[in-house]
């Protein structure tokens, strides 16, 4: 059992979110276990994103919002109020929906992070741009042209910036928002070719509405409806094992 | 459809034809304006060099203003001065004190921000210069003589009475500067771990840069053409700026002050137009600044 723990790097205990009073996730308690990917699905306004705000505190951005519950990230409680917010998005990366990069140069980007926590040593940074970018799978495209504006870059390759932005502060966690919703299939699969590279480091959580996509590179499955968590299971139970008959009908296309 | 209906342009088109030519003929209107304006006060602005004979010269790098004396001097070098000072002066003053209310209100207290301070800086901004300058004239100027002794007229009147005025200008638009970098900017670098303050600096302020200065840059230009209020406070004798509290003139404090005075064809009246001109040629050089940094904007 000891061991076990030790592999739940993050673990969310009754999770309430409530806009203007209006409560849309309720109650929600899952185990990310570590260095394996769980994709979060479901139709579209079910609460997704809403939970993944969740996990690195980004809800607090948002005027009107509560939060109630637990989330462990280890063995410390990110909704205790000593939390250092700053670090915990450190440590906590995420990827937002259809990210843009700052209107910087593509090394400005990488290390924008890095600057802000007070990150100077030239040589450090370089190597970081360097690492970051191959870890994003991006480093081939554009380690001739770091100083060049990240917006000049293709759809895919801005989003594969900006995931290298993350992966840069060196978290332990990543949040990724529908990484390839706005992307070509090719740049779908160089990014879940990328995430998938990615998992012996961290602990990935991917919202999706992808069932292949989620098929070819999750782990875990979490299916929410409503702001409900419905069924939470290992990938393959998940798709030839449904035990929630709401699960056996969005497998079958009944939602959107 | 039939051959018939498609001989004669459809009623959209004509519509759009009508339009078209609207829009032609308001932008010619406005292109005459200009032209005929500044043709008026080239030709006549430079009649001090062409007729009168003062060297141009002579005109920028002195500062004696006697244009009806027997031996007659136009030298415009202290009012220049003076122009570029008090509105320098008020810039920066007045600049930072608007880009710090901008921030308070588009980052910090954006409930207080647009329901209190916008409504606030929305009425300066409406408020006719003469006002201003009033206030200045019933309550700086006694301050200041009270404060530093002299008349209390001067420069630091002028400059006080301009970072004033312009403050509303500068801060109502240093407010849509800020407003318009995107929010995903600020939520990504909150992601990455920033504080509101790094947001600031890192996101709001660098990405805002090149409007923030055009904004400035308005400010100035307001600040530079503005004639009633500073005539009411800076004392109206042509001397060389030496302190702040030298009551001095300005370009257009002068012009307001002598148009009515001078008979059209003479040095004195000519000189004025000279003053003129050099105004024109200033705004001129402001928007073509102000350009410059909105260009940069758009390629980055
Ligand atoms: N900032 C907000 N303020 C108020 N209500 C919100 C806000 N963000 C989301 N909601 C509401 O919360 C519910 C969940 O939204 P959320 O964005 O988490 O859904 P989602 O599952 O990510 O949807 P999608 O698949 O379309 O991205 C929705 O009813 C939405 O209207
Ligand atoms: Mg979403």
């Amino acid at each position: 059992m000891i061991t076990m723990k030790s592999e739940q790097l993050l673990r969310v205990e009754g999770i309430n979110v409530k806009y203007n009073n209006r409560e849309v996730l309720h109650n929600l308690s899952l185990t990310f276990p570590k260095h394996q990917i769980t994709a979060i699905m479901g139709p579209s306004g079910c609460g997704k994103s809403t939970f993944l705000r969740c996990l690195n505190r980004s809800n607090d951005l948002l005027p009107e919002v509560e939060v109630h519950g637990k989330v462990w990230l280890g063995d410390q409680n990110i909704y205790q109020p000593r939390t250092n917010i700053y670090q915990l998005r450190a440590r906590v990366g995420m990827v937002y929906q259809q990210p843009v990069p700052f209107p910087f140069t593509i090394f400005e980007n990488v290390v924008f992070g890095l600057k802000m926590a007070g990150q100077t040593d030239a040589k450090l940074l370089a190597m970081r741009v360097e690492s970051s970018l191959k870890a994003a799978a991006i480093w081939d495209e554009v380690k001739d042209r770091l100083q060049e504006p990240a917006q000049a870059l293709s759809g895919g390759q801005q989003q594969r910036v900006c995931l290298a932005s993350v992966l840069a502060m060196q978290p332990e966690v990543i949040l990724l928002d529908e990484p390839t919703s706005a992307l070509d299939p090719t740049s779908s699969a160089s990014i879940e070719q990328t995430l998938i590279a990615l998992k012996k480091d961290y602990t990935i959580i991917i919202v999706t509405h992808n069932l292949q996509q989620a098929s070819r590179i999750s782990d875990q499955i979490a299916f929410m409806l409503n702001g409900d968590l419905i069924e939470t299971a290992p990938t393959k139970t998940f798709f030839l094992q449904p035990q929630q008959p709401q699960t056996q009908d969005y497998l079958a296309g009944k939602f959107g | 459809m039939n051959l018939v209906e498609l001989k004669s342009p459809s009623k959209e088109i004509r519509q759009d034809h009508w339009g078209k030519i609207l829009c032609y003929a308001a932008t010619g209107v406005l292109l005459l304006l200009l032209l005929t304006m500044m043709y008026f006060v080239f030709s006549k602005g430079i009649r001090t060099f062409t007729v009168d004979g003062v060297k141009v010269w002579k005109f920028l790098t002195t500062s004696q203003w006697e244009p009806t004396s027997t031996t007659p001097k136009v030298g415009a070098l202290a009012l220049i001065s003076t122009s570029f000072l008090t509105t320098i002066l008020a810039a920066v003053i007045a600049a930072p004190i608007a880009i710090i209310i901008a921030i308070y209100v588009v980052v910090i207290d954006t409930k207080i921000g647009t329901k209190l301070i916008q409504p606030i800086v929305e009425l300066l901004l409406g408020i006719p210069s003469v006002v201003y300058g009033f206030v200045g004239l019933t309550m700086l100027v006694p301050l200041i003589r009270r404060s530093f002794g002299g008349t209390g007229f001067g420069i630091l009147a002028g400059m006080l009475i301009l970072a004033l005025m312009i403050l509303p200008t500068i801060t109502s638009l240093a407010i849509e500067s800020l407003r318009g970098v995107d929010r995903s900017y600020w939520n990504f670098a909150y992601t990455l771990g920033g504080t509101t303050w790094q947001v600031i600096t890192h996101v709001i302020l660098k990405i805002a840069a090149p409007n923030l200065i055009i904004a400035v840059i308005y400010g100035i230009a307001r600040a530079f053409g503005e004639a009633l209020a500073v005539q009411m406070v800076i004392g109206n004798t042509i001397q060389m700026p030496i302190n702040l509290l030298t009551p001095t003139a300005t370009l257009t404090s002068k012009l307001t002050t002598d148009i009515g005075n001078t008979v059209a064809g003479t040095l004195a009246n000519d000189a004025l137009w000279s003053l003129a001109l050099i105004l024109l040629l200033m705004s001129l050089a402001f928007n073509l600044i102000a350009k410059r940094f909105a260009k940069r904007r758009v390629k980055s």
